[in-house]
This record gives C-alpha cells, structure tokens and sequence, in this order.
C-alpha cells in the first residue's frame, strides 16, 4: 500500500530524512520508535504533505501512485489520515463545519454523493459517541481551548469521520490518562480491517499493548536503524536506544 | 491640478434644484463658497495622506436625483428578505414612495425626507449641520453645497423603536457619472431607542460617485444601534460620513461592513460630550481587485466615565489597498476614560497592502486606554490543518478567512444582517480568491 524509498528530506538546506526505505502493506500496523528529534514527525508530514519538507531524493508511492506531486488535499482524498503530534487550533472554524467540508470533499473525490445536513449530523453524533466526546465539543472551534487530551480524541474523531486508508498516528497517545488512551485504541482497532493500514509514531509501549503492530521501526538521526517485531518495543522499553546506538558502532567497528 | 470631478460638480450647483425652504438654500451657497475655497483634499492632508483621489478627480460628475429606469421589481429583490420595519428607499438620489414604508409608526417617531421633516420642525433645522465638524474636509462642503436630499429621522422622548429602520440608497448605475449627495439626519431624543441602517447599492456598471454625510444627535440615556452596509459595485466611489454627539449615558453601537466600491472613504467621528457616554464601533472590510477601503475613526472623550470600544477588522486580497486611521482624544476633564482599539487586518496576496496607524492624544492621568494594530497572512499551519482534512486549498483559505471576520460578524446582533453578510462574504471571496 505505502512504499517508500531511500527518502532524503531537508527542512531548509537542514537535511533531516536521510535515506528512509519502509513498506507497509494494507492491513498492516507498523511503529515508529525513536529518540525526540530523529525525524518521526517530519515523515509523517512528508507522507501528508507539508510543503515546509522538500524532499530532494527518494520516492513514495502509495497505492501504486506517485504521492509527491500530490497536493495534500488530494492525498487525504486518497485515504491518507496524519493524526497531529500538535493539532492545530482554527478559532472561529467550528469542528462540524470543518468535519462537514472534508467528508463531502472525500465523497465528490470518490464519486459518492455528498451527505446532508441531517445524515451528516447521525454520522458525526454517532462518531462523537464512540470516542466519548460531549456533543458541545462538536459546535466549538477546531481544538480552541481543547485540553491536551481533547485535541488528541478530537483527531481520532475525525479520523472516524474520513475512514482513511493509511492512517499515521503522531504521538497521539503522548499525555493521555488511561480512559483517553483506550479510546484512541479503540478509535484505531475499530477501523482495523485488511484493507487498511496504520503508522503508529509512539514512545510508549503502553498504547501497543492495546494495539498490537506487526512491526516496529526505529528511528533515528533520520534512518531506521532497526526494525524488528513487537518485542522491539518491549527491548526498547527495558534498554532505551543507547543500546542499539551502541550495538551499532560496535558492528561499524568490525 | 485640474479636477474634472470638482469643476462639474462647481458647474452644476447652480442648477440644483431639491425643495424649498428658503434656509436650506442659503446654506447651499454657503457650502458652494466653502468648496470653492478649499477645494477636495490632496495626499497632502494629513487625514488624506494614504488616500489618493486622483481617480475620482478624473471622472466628469453629474449630480442626479431622478429615477425611472430600474423596476420596482429588480429594486425589491435586492431588499433583505428577512428585514421588517419601515424603509425609505432612495434611487439615484430620488426617494420611492411606493418601495418605502413609512406608515403606522408609534407615536413620537417622524421618518421623511430631509427637506420636508426638517423645514417642518424648528428644532430639527436648528440640529441639522450642528453635528458637523467646523473645519472638515472639502467632501463636507460639497454635500453641504447640494443639501436637501436624504433622510431625517427623529424618536421622540423614551420612544423605542424596535424595528430597525431601514434605509436604502441605491445607485441604478446607468448614468455614467452619477453623482448622489445625501444627509441623513438622525435625533434621538432623551431616552430613545432606535436601530438604523444605511445600505449603499449598485445595480450597474457605470461609474458613480456618493458623498453621503449623516450626522446622529443622541440624547441624555439614548441608545442607538447603526449599520453601515456598503456594497457598491467595483466601479464606485463613496464618499462618507458617520457625526455623532453623544450626551449623558447616551450608547452608540456602529458597524461598518465594506464589501464593494471601487475607492471608499468613510469616517467616523464621535464626540462624547455627556458625562458616562459609551460608543462601540465595529467595523469589517473586504478588498478584492483594486479596491481602496479608507476608514478614519475619531473619538473625542470630552467628558468622565466615558467608554470607547473599537475593534476594524480587514481582509484583503490582489491588488487591493486599505487604510485604517483610529484617533482617540481625551480631553483633559475626561477622567475615568475607558477607550480601547484594536485593529487587525490579513493580507491575502502579496500585492495587497495596508496602512494602519492608531493615535492616542491623552491629556488626562486617570485613564484606561489600550489600542493594537496587527497585519498578518493565514495561517499557514491552519491551512495545512485543513487540507489535511481533504479540503481544497481555495476553500481553506476561504473558511479561515470568513473565520477571520467572524468575530466582528458575531457582534451584530440582528440575524438577518449576519446571514447576510456572511452570504456576501463568502461570494466575494469566492470570487476573489485562487
Ligand atoms: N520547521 C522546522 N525548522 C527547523 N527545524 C525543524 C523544523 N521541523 C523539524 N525540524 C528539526 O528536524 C528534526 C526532526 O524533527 P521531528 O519533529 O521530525 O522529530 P521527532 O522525531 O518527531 O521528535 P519528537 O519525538 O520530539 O516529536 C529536529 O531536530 C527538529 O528541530
Ligand atoms: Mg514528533
């Protein structure tokens, strides 16, 4: 489904992705693992878009097409979802009127006809619902004033709402009580079928006990120094990444 | 420099015919002599410095006040919909009796043409042209030089008018050069409540030219709420003015929305001369082509315990210009003054350009004042947010634009204003953006 390619990205003349080869194939959830400042958000926005991110070599492809000439828009029409590590505060723009915008745009996309007001409003109660989000959170401004937490249900929200294809979670379960991080679970396990993929960027272990990844990459000075299965993860937890830093300089020595 | 504008409309003046009363001639010459001697204003004003009438001095003006052109039909159907109440509706400068509505109004309330309520009332004569500034600019002895058209309302003693009072100026656009002068005069007596709103129409593509000044006497513990609705077409020039005096605990709440003109000059000049006199001025303009939006606001606290609240907000998008100029005097006596304002534009091309410049003169210790200017861009994280989302770039930038003007739209408190506006601002962004 995602298939990324020897992937150089420079913000400014700064090169942060140095060479990034990853595949992800369709029911798959991968986890990216890494030490803060290592890149994991910058491939995230690359995946998604954001211009900021000039990508001077490599290729991604997802679904078989060339996602780099693609306009952002374009590529959430073509089911790809970046859950924010900071999601963005829009005052003035109410949730509803947003959520509304983007599923009729996925639907003109897609040849669907677009939803009312009336069966828009079911859909987004019902979604509302799952994620455990008061219904007055759905007439406020885009995440304004919305605790930490509130931001981060406030995505997997809209992630329900879009039923992306590939979705790229950023540190979404950073700072969640426990109640908060079940829900962002569950919000992933329940869209989890064989067609659809997710990229978990994470720095506990804690949200893959509730999500099990297929596999898990570590990050690091803009490679992926190391991946493995799910008991990376539970290495990484007991060790931290010095150690494979270490085992690494230890194997470029012989 | 020579000045086609000026010179027509010099010439015409002679031949000006608006109603009788004998008082309101002799102010005409007055104002023909004042303009003779002052002429238009030039970059060299202080007050014009941003403003270049280089445009509008070029155009051959001819003052109208008749109308048979446009239907009945075509007029009503730019009437809001949702809006009841009583309305005088003026076409080419001309009053429409049968689109207006001035019939069974509570006692206490007279709504007429200016010559006729004016010449009828002593006391109204006497206000009209008190509200005005001695020494303003030429645009006020022009309307003065043509006085005798436009509307007067008057609300009795602690008479409450509840229904906004509509009125409507349209301008057929079929005569190039039309040019419409009116004074509206507005006196709420001690304790009366009124809502007014002016709108400014263009229905065609000819160049027409407005100097409309409307002056508002607000007595002790009056309220008045004011709109101004601008919505002309891209070849208009409007020239304007808001005079208020403002007496004990009297409440102005104003709005300015600027969503058309092709070279728009407002100003909005309050004086509150009561002891706890309180005015908020909210104001919203949209720039698109190569419109210039000029607004210049003035308060002068004359007087204790007065409040003053701004907030101007602008949008502006290709090639188009704005200028925002906000003065707040504090007289010496004019302790406890509360004044605040704030001025915030977004600049959506990189052509578009504005000149915003607040100017506090305090002479008084005991005083709150506070006052802010910002230009930005949209938000480019917002963008990214929302495109994220699979919203087209074009409707991003629209929705955070409109999201932009919310917080002014939001101050109105009559809905059927703020649908339509925001209606109108979303097609003229609609339009103006890429
Ligand atoms: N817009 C930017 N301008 C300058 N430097 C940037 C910018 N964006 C990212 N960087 C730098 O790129 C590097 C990688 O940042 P990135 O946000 O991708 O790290 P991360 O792995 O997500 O870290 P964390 O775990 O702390 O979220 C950092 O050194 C960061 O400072
Ligand atoms: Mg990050």
């Amino acid at each position: 489904m995602l298939s990324i390619k020897n992937l150089y990205a420079n913000v400014g003349d700064k090169p942060i992705l140095k060479g990034i080869t990853l595949q992800v194939k369709a029911g798959e959830v991968h986890a990216i693992m890494g030490p803060n400042g290592s890149g994991k958000s910058t491939l995230a926005n690359v995946l998604a878009g954001r211009d900021d991110y000039r990508v001077t070599a490599g290729e991604i492809t997802f679904n078989g097409k060339d996602l780099l000439p693609l306009a952002p828009e374009v590529r959430a029409c073509e089911g790809i979802f970046l859950a924010f590590q900071y999601p963005v505060e829009i005052p003035g723009v109410s949730n509803v009127n947003m959520l509304k915008a983007s599923v009729n745009a996925i639907r003109r996309y897609r040849g669907d006809k677009e939803l009312d007001a009336i069966d828009f409003l079911a859909l987004i109660k019902d979604k509302a619902r799952t994620v455990e989000m008061k219904q007055e959170f759905l007439y406020r401004s885009v995440n304004e004033g919305f605790s930490g937490g509130e931001k981060k249900r406030n995505e997997i929200l809209q992630m329900a709402m879009l039923e992306p294809r590939l979705g790229i979670l950023d540190e979404t379960d950073s700072g969640l009580d426990i109640d908060a991080l079940r829900v962002v679970a569950g919000g992933v396990n329940a869209l989890r079928n064989p067609d659809r993929a997710f990229v978990l960027v994470t720095h506990y272990q804690r949200l893959l006990d509730y999500i099990q990844p297929d596999f898990v990459h570590v990050l690091a000075d803009g490679r992926i120094i190391r991946s493995g299965d799910k008991s990376l993860a539970l290495e990484l937890e007991d060790k931290g990444y010095g150690w494979i830093e270490q085992e690494r300089s230890v194997e470029a020595r012989i | 420099m020579s000045s086609p504008a000026l010179d027509s409309l010099l010439a015409a003046q002679p031949n000006w015919i608006a109603g009788d009363g004998s008082d309101l001639a002799a102010r005409r010459s007055a104002g023909l002599e004042q303009l003779r001697l002052q002429g238009l204003p030039t970059l060299r004003d202080e007050d014009w410095r941003y403003t270049s009438l280089k445009i509008l001095e070029k155009q051959r003006l001819q003052p109208i006040h008749q109308s048979d052109v446009v239907s009945n039909e075509t007029l009503e159907s730019t009437f809001l919909s949702d809006l009841s109440g009583p309305r005088l509706v003026f076409v080419d400068g001309c009053l429409v009796p049968e689109l207006s509505a001035t019939q069974n109004l509570p006692d206490g309330v007279r709504i007429g043409e200016l010559t006729d309520t004016v010449t009828a009332d002593v006391s109204l004569c006497a206000a009209l042209g008190s509200c005005l500034p001695a020494q303003g600019h030429g645009f006020i002895p022009l309307n003065e030089a043509y006085l005798g058209k436009g509307a007067c309302i008057h609300i009795g003693r602690n008479v409450h008018l509840e229904q906004p009072v509509q009125l409507y100026y349209i301008n057929s656009g079929t005569v190039a050069g039309a040019a419409v002068l009116p004074r509206n005069l507005l006196v709420l007596e001690e304790g009366a409540e009124a809502v007014v709103l002016e709108r400014y129409i263009g229905l065609g593509d000819a160049v027409s030219f407005t100097d409309v000044q409307t002056e508002v006497c607000l007595g002790a513990n009056a309220g008045l709420q004011h709109y101004l609705l601008q919505e002309e077409t891209q070849a208009a020039f409007h020239i304007g003015g808001l005079y208020v005096r403002q007496y004990q605990d009297s409440r102005l709440v104003s709005h300015v929305i600027h969503l058309g003109g092709r070279l728009v000059r407002r100003d909005l000049d309050v004086r509150l001369c009561g002891t706890g006199a309180t005015c908020e001025l909210n104001g919203l303009y949209v720039g698109t082509g190569r419109q210039h939006i000029d607004n210049h606001t003035v308060v002068h606290h004359e007087q204790p315990q007065g409040t003053s609240k701004q907030l101007y907000k602008g949008m502006l998008d290709d090639r188009s210009r704005a200028v925002f100029h906000g003065r707040v005097v504090v007289s010496e006596g004019a302790s406890k003054t509360d004044a605040q304002q704030n001025n915030r534009n977004l600049l959506l091309s990189k052509f578009a350009e504005v000149d915003s410049k607040p100017q506090l003169e305090i002479y008084n210790d005991d005083v709150k004042c506070s006052h802010g200017a910002a230009v930005g861009q949209l938000d480019t994280d917002a963008l990214f947010y929302l495109r994220s989302r699979a919203i087209d770039k074009a409707l991003a930038r629209r929705i955070l634009t409109v999201a932009f003007a919310r917080e002014v739209v939001e101050k109105i408190p009559l809905p059927a204003l703020r649908k339509h506006i925001t209606e109108q601002l979303e097609s003229s962004l609609l339009r103006g953006l890429h």
